[in-house]
């Protein structure tokens, strides 16, 4: 592998986050089979070296064969830039882009990473903890389509319940007004502008006309980096219980079979 | 041993049910019930399962001789004491009674199907001697199912079919070996994509101990796999298979096979089985190793509503969405390969593609250029049908003018009638006026010119008739 073949691979990378040599449910992006030739062609050592290369960037380079993976095709392999775990994302990845898209008429950046945080706990809800899947599970990324609708219904029911507690209940002001003021199909709008940085981002891809599913990238890096980021700021067992009380239509939904919050072996 | 047969029973349950439906065709469509006749106490398979391996046991050493059931029955009812000698009877009758099974065989041939059905689905067969004594066998179908139900869970006897790739080339059976070799390849997924699934799941403790007790087994196995394949691909490489197979394919003329192939067949699998090794050691590494961390469900939609109540900082979100959420660069990463195409190569393909010498007076050898070419091709013909009247650019097109042999020259001509001091006939007696919308007009293969066409007329007297642009 030489710098004119790293070059080529970061740059594609860059763009679509994942190469596939033989690809399940689309087609062969422009240049992809010879990317993937050369991954193939340089071995375990060049993934090495292409990983020294990304490794400073905060980044891992993870390839996949069919047989460590379901839904590979035969012979095939893939390989996903994930961020790494233990390193920060590169300074060239902007939350700002993120927070933009996701801003209607005059929102503020508040707002803005609210409603971003709120319909994606909601999503990794429909991804996860719907389909009693454990978030180190990433071969379940295969079984995990679901409908645009679907989950513009439950951000719905989400700010529903959100209403339902009310302020008296010890809800923060600020959040429940950002979650409360929304007006006509401003949810549905916020849920498509979150689906399409999703999409953009390589963590959702778009199986059908209104119809996403996580792609293997999407479950690599959520099972890598769930423990070490998002595991820490849930709130505690106690407060949770305390907060699910409030609001019957999340108790009922019956979750018995959770492991709160981790289990190490 | 029932665990086996629970696989292997499971597996075949659907396909029972719908042999049995009655449904005919075009009927409507009703909701299925799922509600099996019976007791759901699961005692009569346990009884089955039992006398299965009992016979399976009595045949090891008796050679498909008879077996007496007597200690069986007395074993079951001393086991469970509600049981009592027509109980287990009933069981023996069941198992060594045929039952018919309809199915269609494909005539191929003909191109038309057949239905055809088989009685061989005793299991065990018997035999009164005087009435006192029960004998019973297990029969083929009986070995089979036992020989299945093993299968189904263990895939420690893998290589027994990899050993299989050798015999199929000892006996230059070669078109079994592409399908040998994939289904072989589908069982190493399916065992490595189990391992996976282990290695994911939260608890696991059984599976998980199961393949640490027998790890070396399955190393073992894992090996036995490695050496029936190489020894498959290397007997590939001897001189007596490739005489076979040459045989072979002469009398298989058109099978689209050859030894290439086959041998590129065997190196995946190869690959594949070493890709399984790699795998399996990792695994035991790993489960061995007391940091394995696994996350299971997490309620996220009960999380969300907590961050109700205690929302995070801004900044702690922002920290969420670069380590989780979306990402977007900054920046744009370009590669040479976006480039490619946008811009139409404007090299001259008529020049001469000799390089340039230095000190050589340019002026000298200079090449007409592209335009110079295509004005001194087309101009004589432009200029006798403007003295007709007026052209456009549609109808140019039509004419001709925007090739040069086989060449497109649409550029050129496009160029000619934006700028037709080109054909350098004294500017000022071209004119020409835009008509909009007019034009439509396909000028090669796959490419359209669509808008507004442009007229040019050659002004000979004043006062003509159209406006200038």
């Amino acid at each position: 592998m030489n710098l004119n073949d790293m070059g080529q691979l970061h740059a594609f990378l860059m763009r679509y986050r994942c190469i596939e040599s033989r690809p399940r449910s689309r087609k062969l992006r422009r240049n992809e089979s010879e990317l993937a030739g050369i991954l193939i062609e340089a071995g375990a050592e060049g993934l090495e070296k292409m990983n020294h290369f990304l490794a400073g960037q905060g980044l891992d380079l993870i390839e996949f064969t069919d047989t460590d993976m379901p839904g590979i095709t035969t012979g095939g392999r893939v390989w996903v830039l994930a961020r790494s775990p233990e390193a920060t994302p590169p300074a060239f990845f902007s939350i700002d882009q993120v927070m933009t898209r996701m801003k209607l008429r005059d929102d503020t950046r508040e707002i803005a990473a609210v409603w971003y945080l709120h319909i994606w706990l909601i999503h990794l809800a429909l991804l996860y903890t719907h389909k009693g899947r454990a978030v180190s599970a990433v071969s379940g990324y295969l079984d995990s389509a679901f409908e645009e609708e679907t989950l513009i219904q439950g951000v719905r029911d989400h700010i529903e319940r959100v209403r339902s507690i009310g302020l008296d209940a010890g809800a923060e002001k600020r959040v429940y007004e950002i979650l409360t003021d929304e007006r006509g199909t401003d949810i549905a709008k916020r849920v498509r502008a979150f689906l399409g940085l999703m999409v953009d981002s390589g963590l959702l891809g778009c199986a059908d006309s209104g119809v996403y599913e996580q792609t293997l990238l999407g479950a690599v890096e959520i099972s890598q980096s769930f423990s070490r980021t998002l595991q820490h700021i849930l709130p505690d067992e106690d407060a949770l219980s305390n907060i699910v009380n409030l609001s019957a239509p999340v108790a009922e939904k019956g979750e018995e079979e959770e492991a709160w919050p981790e289990e190490t072996e | 041993m029932t665990k086996d047969w629970i696989s292997y029973l499971t597996a075949a349950f659907r396909l029972v049910d719908l042999h049995d439906s009655a449904r005919s065709f075009g009927s409507a469509p009703t909701s299925l019930k799922e509600e099996r006749t019976g007791r759901s106490d699961g005692v009569w398979l346990h009884l089955a399962c039992h006398l299965l391996s009992y016979l399976d046991e009595c045949d090891l050493e008796t050679n498909e001789g008879w077996n007496p059931i007597g200690p069986f029955v007395k074993d079951m009812c001393g086991r469970h004491g509600s049981l009592n000698d027509d109980d287990v009877q009933l069981v023996i009758s069941y198992l060594s009674t045929p039952t018919e099974v309809y199915f269609i065989k494909d005539e191929l041939t003909k191109d038309q199907l057949r239905v055809a059905s088989t009685k061989d689905t005793a299991l065990i067969e018997r035999r009164s001697i005087r009435g006192q004594t029960d004998l019973c066998r297990l029969t083929q179908r009986g070995r089979l199912a036992i020989t299945l139900a093993k299968a189904s869970h263990n895939w420690l006897y893998t290589h027994h079919d990899a050993d299989k790739l050798m015999t199929a080339l000892l006996y230059g059976e070669f078109h079994d070996i592409p399908k040998q070799c994939a289904s072989l390849g589908q069982s190493i997924r399916a065992f490595a994509h189990e391992i996976t699934r282990t290695m994911e799941q939260p608890g696991q403790n059984e599976v998980i101990a199961h393949f640490l007790d027998r790890g070396n087994q399955y190393l073992d196995s894992i090996r036995k796999v490695q050496t029936a394949v190489q020894n498959a691909r290397e007997q590939l490489g001897t001189a007596d298979v490739r005489e076979r197979f040459n045989q072979w394919f002469e009398q298989n003329e058109g099978v689209g096979l050859d030894l290439g192939m086959i041998r590129r067949t065997l190196d995946e699998l190869m690959q594949t089985v070493e890709r399984l090794s790699r795998r399996f050691s990792a695994f035991l590494h790993q489960v061995t190793d007391t940091q394995r961390e696994v996350v299971g469900a997490i309620p996220f939609e009960k999380a969300a509503l907590a961050f109700v109540f205690q929302p995070p900082s801004l900044a702690v979100m922002d920290m969420l969405t670069g380590n989780l959420g979306a990402w977007l660069l900054e920046m744009c990463f370009g590669a040479p390969e976006d480039m490619q195409g946008i811009l139409r190569a404007e090299i001259d393909r008529h020049q001469a593609s000799q390089p340039k010498v230095f000190g050589e007076d340019a002026g000298a050898t200079r090449e007409r250029t592209v335009m110079e070419l295509f004005v001194h091709e087309h101009r004589d013909a432009m200029f006798s049908a403007l003295k007709a009247g007026p052209v456009r650019l549609g109808t140019a097109l039509t004419m001709g003018w925007a090739k040069i042999g086989d060449q497109c020259h649409l550029t050129e001509l496009v160029g000619v009638y934006s700028a037709p001091s080109w054909l350098g006939h004294g500017t000022d007696s071209i004119q020409l006026t835009l008509k909009p919308g007019s034009l439509d007009a396909r000028v090669d293969g796959r490419t359209w010119l669509a808008g507004d066409d442009i007229e040019m007329q050659l002004i000979q007297e004043q006062g003509g008739n159209n406006e200038p642009e």
